[in-house]
């Protein structure tokens, strides 16, 4: 029996799905990647900090390897916020994938139902893969 | 020089297109989307999109996160 996991047509060998946040530096990141062999990234979308543009550009310590890309909406308080930022997301080329995240505790991050669902559905019939 | 709100900063900088506000901050070669009051610009057509006194444009990336 295969173990591999289809999701939106793209099948993967790995159903570990691999954050890229709060890492000490770009190099541990890497290795962490590497040692977990997950095919999937996650990560967020933020204004560039214009006082130091490179800073947190997480890509570019990615090049050369190949991963499916995950964005989320992290930061959305509302379906609307969640919308807009997967569309950020989707512009770039870069992935039609997206994690809806809408809470509105920024201590427990505990998800909105309601509008989560209405972001998916939303989201869902504009193409992407949610 | 155009005043704009970048990124939810009041700024007057010498640019006149999308392209020259991305160029003068230097993320030409970066993964930058570019959303100009509302509307997203594709890269392709930032050198013809005109920016002028007023507007607010924010430039995004992506980030570590989970």
């Amino acid at each position: 029996m295969s173990d591999q996991l289809v999701i939106g047509g793209k099948t993967l060998n790995s159903r570990f799905f691999l954050g890229t946040g709060r890492y000490p530096n770009p190099f541990v990141q890497n290795e962490a990647i590497k040692a977990s062999k997950a095919e999937v990234l996650t990560f967020a979308i933020r204004r560039v900090n214009l006082e130091a543009p490179d800073e947190d550009a997480i890509l570019q310590h990615l090049e050369g390897q190949e991963f499916t890309y995950l964005p989320n909406t992290s930061g959305a308080k509302t379906a609307e916020e969640a919308i807009r930022i997967a569309r950020l997301a989707k512009a770039s080329g870069i992935s039609n994938w997206i994690k809806v995240e809408i809470s509105v505790h920024d201590k427990t991050l505990l998800p909105d139902p309601i509008e989560t669902l209405k972001a998916t559905e939303v989201l869902a019939n504009e193409g992407f893969i949610v | 020089m155009t005043t704009l709100k970048i990124n939810g900063e009041e700024k007057t900088i010498d640019a006149r297109t999308v392209s020259d506000v991305v160029a003068h901050y230097g993320l030409e070669k970066n993964l930058v989307v570019v959303e100009l009051d509302g509307q997203i610009i594709e890269r392709n057509d930032w050198e013809a999109t005109a920016i002028e006194n007023g507007m607010t444009i924010e430039l995004v990336h992506f980030v570590g996160g989970g």
